[in-house]
């Protein structure tokens, strides 16, 4: 849906999903990526409830290449075109 | 009493093998594998030998937990003088070769000289063999491995080999265990080769029953391996591989691109994990095929693939060996970002078969990709040319042109013998040190140290030149683990390398994965060694042997002739802002750090050991 040309128009906020949030598919190749229409006030605890994420294990939270504390997720307010990444618990080396 | 007590030592040159009892006054400084290895080669090998010479040792060792039921005990490394570096080096390998040297009855194999002409060592519990290797050299890894399970009958038999580069003198070259795990930097293949040793074969069935206290080990371990099994990061590991950073790092904007030049890889998810999992359109079947895990590990991190049948590397190919068109070890991080993002490639399948063949023949595949993708950036520039590649149309993300440059290096021909020089040499002789991205002439892993700070430090003080697996600040500063720190500032960086730095030695010590650190701390470490061993380990004792050994291995160096002035970054790092993301404008402050690094070291600002350090830490 929100790849109909009508979004160019809207603001958007871009979410991507990682590791085990994310559903292997073909069209997801390295990740899955959704836009969700902005709206005022959003935070990034509101995004994921539109996102329907609340359930999952959002371990890690990146907005626009920075880390995001758990405390701020409530009240960091989010911007048109903002890029919201996520992860379960995930480490490498 | 977890050490066998016991040491192989081999003369080469005489052809002649001897027991020897493990050094305990060692072992109580220095625990084992990585310090008491360290330990070994710092009071028998002058400073003054040349690394490929046959004055320099090579040491095969394990620590007190390997070969034990503790979770990720199947770990030994290969202590030497690195002839990549002229510094210290050790690697250090899992699978199932450390753990087969503790059960066949020995601490450590050290290898001492030169053999006239190819040999290899056979280890069958006390005895020791050393046998012809001519029928074996100039082949692979793989092909020696076949060759040595069909000569000794024996399914069970545990090798560790080099291929064709380390016999060459590839200057980073490694050494191979189970087909495809490896002691795999700083060139301790390239040592094994100039021994004229080809494998070095084991089979233990005496076991490690020497435990101090059974019971209270079963109940140690036990408790160690719950905590690991339970914890969230290491279960990512599980189903995601190392190679789960891949978006991490992209996302924060510290993956390096195109020799550095870049941080942020716009194709990294292609090479990702996450793409690693989704079926191809070819035969259906996704990159990985399963997990796989090293002797008594609860992590499984390593990762089986298959390269797609329709790829041009493989496709109408009857000249590459079986393994290329079936299962094998897949991409780790660090070889999914040497061999793609480096080199601007973003094709998933050329980059597992360039991994393959780093296997093959025991290739550092971040020394081999970064080399490349040093060649690469000297070619777009103009000062590097078809004429000196031999054709090879050596351009940024061009997947047939770092597939041929890999199968040169491997094969030791053509534009390859030029590669197999590593990057700092390769770029010396053209005129741009500067491109080649290292310190202490050892390439740079896969975190950009311009937006990942404590990385940088850590890069500039590792003792065996740059390396992530030293002091891994990066999970701090970009994970948050064990707690979070920003990973664009200098203040507290010293500290937090230091302790992620001594940590790290102490779990290389003792005979266990580094990774097992994300959930296990000094604490359950020390429960496990005081069950197994004596000598009254305590969190507090270990704290300070890995300070220890990482005081002994810098001592050394500065022994070798390393000061100050070689705890430095290359310009690109230090000198051009990053381009794009959270850390643009951003280069490492290393002269931020440094000092505050060497004063909480105790060291002078020469970078040598002030005398009081060494009294405290007990080094002569």
């Amino acid at each position: 849906m929100t790849s109909h040309p009508v979004y160019k128009l809207i603001a958007m906020i871009t979410v991507k999903l990682f590791a085990s949030l994310a559903k292997t598919a073909a069209e997801n190749i390295g990740g899955e990526i959704t836009q969700y229409p902005f709206e005022q006030g959003d935070t990034i605890d509101s995004i994921i409830a539109r996102a329907n994420l609340g359930h999952k294990n959002l371990h890690l939270v990146i907005l626009n290449g920075v880390y995001i504390n758990k405390e701020e997720r409530a009240t960091k307010p989010l911007c048109d075109e903002d890029v919201l990444a996520f992860w379960p618990p995930v480490v490498g080396g | 009493m977890s050490w066998t007590k016991k040491v192989l030592r081999i003369n080469l040159t005489d052809r002649t093998s001897a027991s020897e009892p493990l050094n305990m006054e060692w072992a109580d400084l220095y625990l084992g594998q990585r310090g008491l290895a360290t330990k070994y080669l710092t009071e028998e090998v002058s400073p003054d030998t040349e690394a490929l010479s046959p004055a320099n040792t090579l040491y095969m060792v394990t620590g007190p937990l390997t070969g034990t039921m503790a979770s990720t005990g199947g770990r030994y490394s290969c202590v030497t003088i690195s002839p990549l570096t002229n510094a210290l080096a050790c690697s250090n390998s899992g699978g199932f070769f450390g753990n087969e040297m503790k059960c066949a009855g020995w601490d450590m194999v050290i290898l001492e000289g030169k053999a006239s002409s190819p040999v290899y060592i056979s280890i069958v519990d006390e005895k020791c063999e050393i046998l012809p290797a001519d029928e074996i050299w100039g082949k692979s890894v793989w092909e020696a491995d076949e060759w040595l399970h069909k000569k000794h009958q024996d399914p069970q038999l545990r090798i560790a080999a080099i291929g064709v580069p380390g016999e060459k003198g590839n200057l980073y070259s490694a050494i191979v265990n189970d087909l495809h795990r490896a002691a795999g930097r700083s060139g301790v293949g390239t040592v094994l080769g100039s021994k004229n040793v080809k494998a070095v074969t084991l089979r233990g069935t005496i076991g490690v029953g020497n435990i101090k206290d059974p019971k209270r080990f079963f109940e140690a371990t036990n408790k160690a391996k719950k905590i690991i099994a339970e914890n969230e990061l290491v279960g990512g590991l599980t189903a995601m591989g190392t190679n789960v950073m891949m978006n991490h790092m992209n996302e924060v904007g510290a993956l390096p691109a195109r020799n550095w030049q870049d941080s942020i890889f716009e194709n990294a998810p292609k090479l990702s994990s996450e793409a690693m999992a989704v079926p191809r359109k070819s035969d259906g079947k996704p990159n990985l095929t399963r997990n796989a895990g090293c002797f008594a590990c609860t992590i499984s991190c390593g990762r089986i693939s298959t390269i797609d049948p329709e790829h041009f590397s493989i496709k109408n190919r009857d000249d590459i060996h079986k393994h290329f068109k079936g299962n094998s070890g897949g991409n780790e991080y660090e070889a999914a970002w040497a061999l793609g993002c480096d080199t601007g490639v973003d094709d998933l399948d050329a980059v597992t078969y360039a991994n393959f063949v780093c296997n093959e023949q025991a290739m550092d595949p971040i020394s081999a990709g970064a080399t490349i993708a040093a060649a690469m950036e000297l070619f777009e520039l103009g000062i590097l040319t078809k004429e000196d590649t031999g054709g090879i149309e050596l351009t940024f993300g061009n997947a047939e042109a770092m597939v041929e440059c890999i199968e040169l290096i491997s094969k030791h021909e053509g534009f390859g013998i030029e590669l197999a020089q590593s990057s700092l040499r390769f770029c010396t002789k053209y005129g741009r040190p500067d491109l080649a991205i290292v310190v202490k002439g050892q390439e740079f892993p896969a975190y950009d140290a311009r937006a990942v700070k404590g990385m940088g430090l850590g890069y500039a003080t590792s003792n065996r030149g740059a390396c992530h697996v030293r002091g891994y600040t990066n999970g701090s500063e970009t994970a948050g683990v064990p707690f979070k720190t920003d990973p664009l500032a200098t203040e507290g960086k010293a500290e937090l390398l230091m302790a992620f730095q001594d940590v790290t030695s102490v779990f290389d010590s003792a005979g266990i994965c580094t990774f097992s650190s994300f959930a296990q701390g000094l604490e359950e470490v020390a429960e496990q060694l005081d069950a197994a061993c004596e000598g009254d380990w305590t969190a507090e004792k270990l704290g300070l042997v890995g300070e220890r050994v990482w005081n002994m291995e810098r001592d050394y160096n500065n022994r070798l002739g390393f000061t100050a002035a070689d705890d430095t970054l290359p310009p690109r790092l230090l000198e051009e802002p990053i381009k794009a993301g959270p850390a643009k404008g951003h280069v490492c402050e290393l002269d931020k750090m440094l000092p505050e690094y060497y004063d909480i070291r105790g060291w002078n600002q020469d970078g040598t050991l002030k005398a009081e350090t060494k009294t405290r830490l007990s080094l002569p």
